[in-house]
């Protein structure tokens, strides 16, 4: 089911629907994105963490070094 | 959906007992990242940590697991599993890592533990996140 909206965009939000096939499914998936963030840091908030971009920084930082190390030629654990 | 971080039963308890900031980091990212990435709850490892935490402790490991849709997800041990999940237990005499091992292996994801040194018996270096 769905429901028919007329909205008003900032001209350079509204811009980025030029380059699209279907805004109603772009402007969906970046509501869907936007409620699915706000859950996660609901729940961390909620449990009392406080999560820093520079702390999510480094964990990215750690995490993309270790898959480029698997995805290498030849890494360990490659079959 | 593909499992991109597996979480075992010592960052469970971590992230359960707020003593350390690693988990709510990884999980923070996996969701900021996108796509269609999850980060991996192996339901053993749930068990093991939900058995020695207290009621408070307990609610956030639910929480963890169950309210986040579409970037937590516990992933079910199969029926097939359960012998070799059930020796590796033993084995790393460390409940709940089994299982959180086997997912790792199968999908390809990193298992993300305080528990390194003791993954790396059955994983490789590469594949183990120290938290």
């Amino acid at each position: 089911m769905t429901r028919r909206f007329s909205i008003s965009l900032p001209d350079e939000v509204a811009a980025e629907l030029d380059h699209v096939d279907n805004a109603s499914a772009y402007i969906a998936e970046a509501i869907r994105m936007r409620r699915c963030r706000e859950a996660t840091r609901g729940v961390l908030a909620a449990a009392g963490y406080q999560v820093t971009d520079e702390g999510v920084r480094r964990i990215r930082e750690r995490v993309r070094a270790l898959e480029a190390r698997r995805q290498a030629p030849g890494a360990e654990g490659q079959e | 959906m593909s499992v991109r971080v597996i979480l075992d039963t010592s960052a469970l308890l971590s992230y359960a007992r707020l003593s350390g900031l690693a988990v709510g980091e990884l999980v923070a990212m996996v969701e900021e990242d996108g796509g269609a990435a999850l980060v991996g709850v192996p339901a053993a490892s749930f068990l093991a940590a939900y058995s020695v935490l207290d009621k408070d402790e307990r609610s956030l490991l639910v929480d963890l697991a169950t309210k986040i849709d579409g970037v937590t997800t516990i992933l079910p041990l199969l029926g097939a599993d359960a012998v070799e999940v059930a020796g590796l237990d033993a084995r790393l005499g460390a409940a709940g890592l089994g299982h959180a091992v086997v997912e790792a292996r199968r999908r390809g994801s990193l298992l993300a533990t305080y528990a390194g040194s003791t993954a790396r018996w059955e994983l490789p270096d590469g594949t183990v996140l120290d938290l």
